[in-house]
């Protein structure tokens, strides 16, 4: 029974509409009136936070030399690796022919997008005058200026802004079938007609099925080789320096797999609530959990491998600064951060061997709860710590976040959660075509006398 | 009989199953109509070839878009930093080929998901505001819900409306319907 | 055995045997005379030979054991080639001896000069020093054989019997065994590869090793299928367009990574622009001037990366048996061309920008190489005629596909 994708007993129709019901007919509870009031707060102290920020300026931050690259950057590339596991699970799996992405792929990209608009804010203010970001642009201006090609920085603007546009087409053609589902569900005037403008009149025709069916395996495509890419220049951004500790040739790579890590443990964190309120557990079923606590165990040992590769080698080159930035970063200042990021990335995902840990939902959650802290620390880790002891010693400092800092940071986690919870009352938070499909290749299908058994 | 055709856009059969889909596609293919369309509320394998549709031209589209993002994005780096404002930076040469690559990358995926996106819309003929199938109550009930249709254009030289209709009941459909303009 | 009396007159897989057996033993032949003349040159080009062709078994392993852990139709038809590859781990650690003995030709902290001149060799000589060197050596091979030699007997086993319990078995010594391997197979880059450039390291480069191995076997396997099929009627009609399909899209995806993982060596060393850590890529042609090694490295970029990705785009020509098996023996070729500029430009005797070519590299290739597919043809032989691996799915993955038995639990 754990192996299975969706429960016996349902058809195309009660997938439909048991899907579309979230949307279309659910009245609003309270608890997730409550959840929106609480973000909705919290997105107001993100505002303030930032309306501050355009007003002082960014020495609100606790960023100074030598630690310039502070909370901004630590979020930054937290954000955007959780949104790497919804193109990961969208774009990799749909590649690979796993059938079990189905239920979660929708709301996972969904996430994508709101955690790539999270962390597309953190950079931008970091700028200092934010409202100058389009220097950045290849654009023809009276200096006859262009951008610096050689900088990662720049390759960053290209790589988070591609990133978002593609994660939104993608999202955006998973959508039209179920935009049309809608359409013609509702039974708003309100309803039909916004839902019939985002269809563009889709009409579920054969011919239109079989462009578009190469167009979202093309993007799927696309998808795939672009979050790696994406990652991977983030991970250049330090790499590319000659700081101890930032330095290292397998960053690319092990940012990539840091990303998909703390991503699959974002979606579980999320999906793992979502199906116990509303009652999706015909969906996104224990085989889901089991598979996603796989791959979070796979990606949690590659970003282990990098860890002590790193150490080793720091060690192995002889070199005193690789070496005393290692130390320091175990026994220094900030060694508790880097024992407490061992502990969250390392040592208590080892548990998801077991598959007691991975089937339940409560330890799962636990687990992908840990894994979300040690990402983050991981990167303040490998920020702050290399940061903050210099070549010489003269120009060695700390570096003390500021309540401006964790404003932010936490004002963009309600803003995040403030968009799934829209999300999952205006979309369809699974896709229903492709529920459909599974019905049929599940081949649970036609019997109509089980139409009404399934819920 | 023109008179009755132009006021009708076709004829639409229903059926319950894919599997009756597909058949009943095929026959309609080897009775030699040629515009032609089923609809199914998820793609079904299989009913692209009962129809007799070619290949697509999107992955053709999405190349080309592809290579044009990933030369124009090359062609700009290089122009910009060899040509237009050669400057020293950190000792690197003017053309820095290995800082090119990422964007280079990057605008080739943008180029090519472009290429996708609106290769598929336009060959779709998307958006489009109207169209009379919805004029029937049970396709704009059940076409995204569960239920399958074939529908065969009036314009297609081998439409007549009596004998189509008699063919299209041949295929033991749920319903036939005619589709008002 | 006996098969080879049966099929010897229209085996090719017999015919190839022999004429590797005889390249293999000319080769090695045209290596001792050379030997004689210059140690640096033979031992240098032995290395070269002896590490390309360690990627087969060990890719191999690596594709033996993801595939039990992945499942998919592909795996069938490359994996018991894939696991005779394995196989001839131990014929390996033979042929380790003559890199054993040449270590003073092969690495800078063995050279007693060097050592006494340089501050961060004899930094590193508490871990690069002879004996901890062989005892290293001799770690990995034990892992590998015994991991090797269990995964195989399991998979024979099944392979007759098809009892289930080896299924799980054989999955968890892969979880596990895949881990280790991608361990060794960095700690064995380590010793083998990035010690022979004094003061470079690289984190990433035990991951580039481990991703062309795998690649290596991989197009090994799918080239050597001509020569499987007229053995064995079942693989020939297994080997549909559908698993061509498949089989090219690893290849597409294994060229891909490949590609990622080196480049991004490549920009983080160009983007720091370390002193020691440049001269990496300034011994292999990429910098300011060009070399002899940089019409290598553009060959590598063409035929190893470019070529294949725009081939294997195409649906219609990965579905092709006999563009496909050409396609994966190019790649074979090219995989040597990568290793041999991996470890060439680099060497003990070698003052920075000098020699590494030698007339013994191609020789001591098809030497070791001839000598490694006589055995690993003895090895496939023993595992009987039959080609395709079975299927590895559990009855209770069939019911669960088939959404059968379950329904107690609905709603």
């Amino acid at each position: 029974m754990t192996d299975q994708v969706i429960q016996p007993g349902h058809t195309f129709a009660t997938v439909t509409d048991k899907i579309a019901s979230i949307v279309l007919t659910r009245p609003i509870g309270r608890g997730w009136l409550v959840l929106v009031v609480i973000t909705g707060f919290l997105t107001i102290m993100l505002s303030t936070a930032v309306g501050y920020l355009l007003a002082v300026g960014v020495g609100i931050w606790g960023v100074d030399v030598p630690v310039a690259w502070g909370f901004a950057i630590v979020n930054f590339v937290w954000w955007i690796g959780i949104g790497h596991a919804g193109t990961f699970i969208s774009a990799f799996l749909l590649l690979l022919r796993q059938d079990w992405r189905t239920s979660i792929n929708r709301f996972a990209e969904a996430m994508t997008l709101f955690a790539v608009a999270c962390a597309g804010l953190f950079p931008l203010l970091h700028l200092g005058r934010p409202w100058f970001f389009y220097w950045l642009f290849p654009y023809p201006n009276t200096m006859k200026l262009w951008p610096q090609w050689r900088s990662p920085l720049v390759w960053d603007v290209f790589a988070v802004s591609t990133y978002a546009t593609v994660s939104l087409i993608f999202w955006y053609v998973g959508l039209i079938p179920d935009l049309a589902t809608l359409r013609d569900r509702s039974r708003h005037r309100v309803g039909r007609v916004v839902y019939g403008i985002l269809a563009m009149g889709w009409r579920n025709s054969a011919r239109h099925w079989h462009r578009y069916q190469m167009a979202y395996l093309l993007l799927a495509g696309l998808a795939a080789p672009l979050v790696v890419s994406v990652h991977s220049i983030v991970g250049m951004d330090f790499a590319s320096a000659q700081l101890p500790g930032w330095h290292s040739t397998i960053f690319p790579p092990y940012f990539v797999a840091g990303a998909i890590f703390s991503g699959f443990a974002m979606v579980m964190t999320l999906a793992i609530p979502l199906r116990a309120v509303y009652g999706l557990k015909d969906f996104i079923t224990a085989r889901h959990l089991d598979n996603c606590a796989k791959l979070m165990l796979v990606t949690g040992l590659i970003v282990a491998y990098g860890y002590s590769s790193e150490i080793f080698l720091a060690w192995l080159s002889g070199n005193e600064f690789e070496w005393y930035m290692t130390t320091n970063r175990m026994g220094g200042a900030y060694g508790p951060a880097f024992w407490a990021l061992i502990l969250c990335n390392v040592v208590i995902p080892q548990s998801l061997w077991f598959k007691r840990v991975r089937v339940n939902p409560k330890t799962l959650w636990i687990v992908s709860l840990v894994i979300n802290v040690g990402m983050w620390l991981e990167r303040y880790v490998i920020v702050i710590t290399s940061l903050h002891r210099d070549f010489l010693p003269s120009s060695w400092g700390m570096y003390y976040p500021t309540i401006w800092d964790w404003a932010t940071f936490i004002g963009t986690l309600g803003f995040f959660l403030l968009c799934v919870l829209l999300f999952i009352r205006v979309l369809p938070a699974i896709s229903i075509f492709e529920m459909r499909e599974l019905v049929h290749e599940t081949s649970l299908a036609p019997a109509p006398a089980a139409a009404e058994g399934g819920k | 009989m023109t008179a009755a055709k132009s006021h009708i856009y076709g004829l639409l059969a229903e059926f319950d199953t894919p599997e009756a889909l597909i058949a009943a596609a095929e026959k309609v293919r080897d009775a030699g109509y040629r515009r032609t369309d089923a609809f199914s509320p998820f793609p079904v394998h299989g009913l692209a070839a009962a129809l007799g549709l070619q290949r697509t031209r999107v992955a053709l589209i999405t190349l080309l878009c592809g290579i044009c993002g990933g030369l124009g994005a090359y062609g700009m780096m290089w122009f910009s930093s060899v040509i237009a404002y050669p400057f020293n930076i950190g000792g690197r040469p003017p053309h820095s080929w290995p800082a090119f690559v990422p964007i280079t990358f990057e605008l080739t995926v943008l180029g090519a998901a472009f290429g996708a996106l609106l290769g598929m819309l336009a060959l779709n003929g998307l958006p489009q505001p109207y169209h009379p199938l919805f004029n029937v109550q049970r396709f704009a009930d059940h076409a995204s819900r569960d239920c399958f249709f074939i529908a065969i254009d009036a314009a297609d030289p081998k439409f007549e409306l009596s004998d189509t209709r008699a063919f299209l009941e041949s295929l033991q459909p749920q319903h036939v319907s005619e589709v008002p303009r | 055995m006996s098969d080879l009396t049966t099929q010897s007159r229209d085996d090719p897989l017999g015919r190839f045997q022999r004429v590797a057996l005889f390249v293999g033993a000319a080769g090695l032949a045209i290596g001792l005379i050379g030997c004689c003349f210059s140690r640096a040159q033979f031992f240098n080009a032995y290395l070269y030979a002896w590490f390309f062709v360690l990627g087969l078994p060990l890719g191999g392993l690596a594709i033996a054991m993801l595939h039990h852990l992945t499942g998919g139709a592909w795996g069938r038809a490359i994996r018991i080639p894939c696991e005779a590859a394995a196989m001839t781990l131990p014929a390996m650690l033979v042929l380790f001896l003559p890199v054993a003995l040449g270590m003073k030709w092969l690495f800078p902290w063995a050279d007693e000069d060097l050592l006494a001149r340089d501050v961060v060799l004899r930094h590193q000589s508490i871990y690069f020093n002879p004996t901890w060197f062989l005892l290293r050596a001799a770690l990995y091979f034990a892992a590998w054989c015994v991991l090797a030699a269990v995964l195989t007997s399991q998979s024979r086993e099944y392979q007759r019997h098809g009892d289930e319990r080896l299924l799980r078995s054989m999955r968890n010594i892969s979880a596990g065994g895949l881990l280790l391997l991608v361990a060794l197979i960095t700690l064995a880059t380590f010793d083998w590869v990035m010690s022979r450039e004094a003061h470079f390291t690289s984190s990433v480069i035990g991951f580039i090793t481990s991703v062309g191995e795998t690649l290596s076997a991989m197009v090994f396997a799918i080239a050597i299928l001509p020569l499987l099929t007229p053995r064995d009627p079942e693989l020939r009609e297994f080997v549909t367009p559908a698993i061509l399909n498949d089989l090219g899209n690893l290849i597409l995806t294994l060229v891909i990574l490949w590609a990622y993982v080196s480049f991004s060596q490549l920009l983080v060393v160009w983007m720091g622009n370390i002193d020691h850590e440049t001269p990496w890529y300034l011994h292999r042609g990429i910098g300011p001037h060009a070399t002899a090694w940089t019409f290598v490295a553009v060959l590598v970029l063409l035929f190893h990366f470019f070529v294949p990705f725009f081939i294997l785009l195409s649906r219609d020509a990965k579905q092709q048996f006999l563009i496909l098996t050409t396609l994966a023996l190019g790649l074979l070729i090219m995989r040597a061309l990568d290793v041999y500029w991996l470890i060439a430009p680099s060497g003990a005797d070698v003052p920075v920008g000098r020699r590494h070519v030698s007339v013994l590299d191609l020789p001591m290739l098809l030497g070791v190489g001839g000598i490694w597919f006589y055995v690993f043809v003895l090895i496939l032989r023993r595992r009987g005629p039959r080609l395709v691996a079975r299927e590895e799915t559990s009855a209770d993955e069939v019911l669960a596909k088939e959404g059968g038995g379950a329904g107690a639990n609905a709603a």
